[in-house]
């Protein structure tokens, strides 16, 4: 009979890799680290896409968290028998050996005090959870339900069955490792003015794919051609096995507006943010047909009149908006047209 | 995609080893994070680094899907691949295992500043240096 302890300590962001190493070399199974500077230096980086409340910031506070994952058996605690400072190598193979807990303890909180004279190490350690066994490989999944779209899109998660009416429009998809699950308003807004707009044999561009759910809706209604680009090949990855999935043709790949391959589309479709729809507007006339759409979206409420002015300037003419909670979505045509 | 962050972890894991125990499934369940997918590219993706234990920092946005990057590797680490040791000391003030210089450190805290964009190179130094005292590494002048 075994059960997980997690083992919790608040620390500073300067003894949090010592701290961190030190936890994996005693033996522990995994660490986890919260800490709000790397996340800002995430967001705050040249070019990230990333966009963040303050109060999810504000959440994260100064405080650098660690947790440490330990088996313990009723013997004592599973850690590694020459307890010391070697989390780089010799992972595998490490001869183990059990500790009891109170012991366990002891010797952390002797470390840390050792530690405490070179760096300030915070709080150090605040005590230990156990941490209830479950099915981590399947219990996320009570997160996903089916999802209705518009009347007739339907995403749906393939490890759930669904026996669609008539109409509908089925698009398999699991959340995954790229944006685009059609959990989120700026997905949804898309879909709707996708489902509303797109006509069969049209030429669709979608920038900034993501997970393809946009290309694969536009495949679905009956586009003729469908181009899906973005700039992470990562995406890109995770856009054609989503594709393949759905039975749809569409040429995925990596890139940006310039690397289209065809000169014109009857539609184009951006849900990215308003930074880069603003700085993206200048570039669509020209690559729209006549009578062709821009659908933008994943536009911030405040950010909107930016993005607008952008897109007039560039010569397109605003047709639609829709806002969801704290989000906007539009339908611009080429002025000339 | 408009990428709303709602979530972060940075999980330290065996790299081409992890699976949906802990840390991953609690850290990552409750944020719905698909596992499996996490699980299955992370060892994709670390395969080659296989013995080691690797920095992941897994981001998690507003409609539950996720990225992640492998980070640099921790400090200690940093200090014992420049010292050419695998152990740091367990008595640090009285036994030393190595000496490190001060362009050694500079070094390393230059690795160490695009994780966390600090703007005081000073700073980061003063925390390698710590780090390394704390191994019972010596700081030495060039």
């Amino acid at each position: 009979m075994m059960r997980w302890l997690a083992l919790d300590f608040a620390t500073t962001h300067e003894a949090a890799d010592l701290l961190v190493d030190y936890l994996s070399g005693l033996g522990a199974e995994g660490v986890e680290v919260q800490d709000a500077q790397e996340i800002r230096a995430i967001l705050s980086a040249p070019n990230s896409l990333h966009y963040a409340d303050t109060d999810f910031l504000n959440k994260l506070g100064e405080t650098v968290r660690v947790c440490a994952y330990f088996v313990e058996f009723p013997e004592g605690v599973r850690c590694n028998r020459k307890i010391d400072m070697f989390a780089v190598r010799l992972y595998d193979n490490v001869p183990k050996t059990l500790i009891r807990l109170k012991d366990l303890e002891v010797m952390i909180r002797d470390k840390i005090r050792d530690f405490s004279g070179f760096l300030d190490m915070g709080a150090g350690y605040l005590g230990f959870r156990e941490i209830h066994e479950e099915d981590w490989a399947e219990n996320w999944k009570k997160h996903y339900q089916t999802i209705h779209l518009t009347d007739r899109l339907v995403i749906n998660p393939s490890w759930l069955d669904y026996s669609p009416a008539p109409d509908e429009i089925v698009i398999s998809l699991d959340p995954g490792s790229a944006f685009g699950t059609g959990r989120h308003e700026t997905t949804a807004l898309c879909a709707e003015f996708l489902d509303e707009l797109a006509e069969a044999e049209d030429r669709v561009l979608d920038l900034g794919t993501g997970s393809g759910i946009l290309a694969i809706i536009a495949a679905k209604l009956g586009a003729g051609l469908v181009e899906a680009i973005d700039i992470d090949p990562l995406a890109v990855e995770v856009a054609k096995t989503n594709c393949a999935q759905n039975d749809v043709r569409i040429n995925c790949h990596a890139g940006e507006l310039s690397d289209a391959l065809h000169e014109t589309y009857d539609l184009i479709v951006a849900n990215i943010i308003a930074d880069v729809i603003a700085a993206l507007a200048s570039s669509i006339p020209n690559r729209l047909a006549k009578d062709g759409l821009f659908i933008a979206s994943g536009i911030i409420k405040d950010k909107f009149t930016y993005v607008e002015t952008a897109a007039r300037q560039a010569g397109l003419e605003l047709l639609v908006q829709r806002e969801r909670s704290e989000w906007c979505a539009a339908v611009f045509r080429r002025i000339d047209c | 995609m408009a990428k709303k962050v709602t979530g972060y972890v940075k999980l330290q894991i065996p790299a081409g080893k992890a699976t949906p125990a802990p840390p991953v499934g609690p850290a990552l369940g409750q944020h719905g994070v698909n596992i499996a997918m996490f699980v299955k590219e992370f060892n994709e993706r670390t395969a080659k680094d296989a013995g080691l234990v690797i920095p992941v920092v897994i981001t998690i946005y507003a409609d539950r899907s996720f990225s992640f990057i492998t980070k640099t590797p921790p400090v200690p680490v940093l200090l014992k691949k420049a010292c050419n040791i695998e152990l740091g000391s367990g008595k640090p003030n009285r036994e030393k295992v190595a000496k490190v210089t001060k362009s050694e450190v500079m070094r390393i805290a230059q690795i160490k500043m695009v994780d966390t964009n600090a703007s005081d190179l000073e700073s980061c130094a003063r925390m390698v240096e710590g780090t390394a005292r704390s191994m019972g590494i010596v700081v030495i002048d060039d």
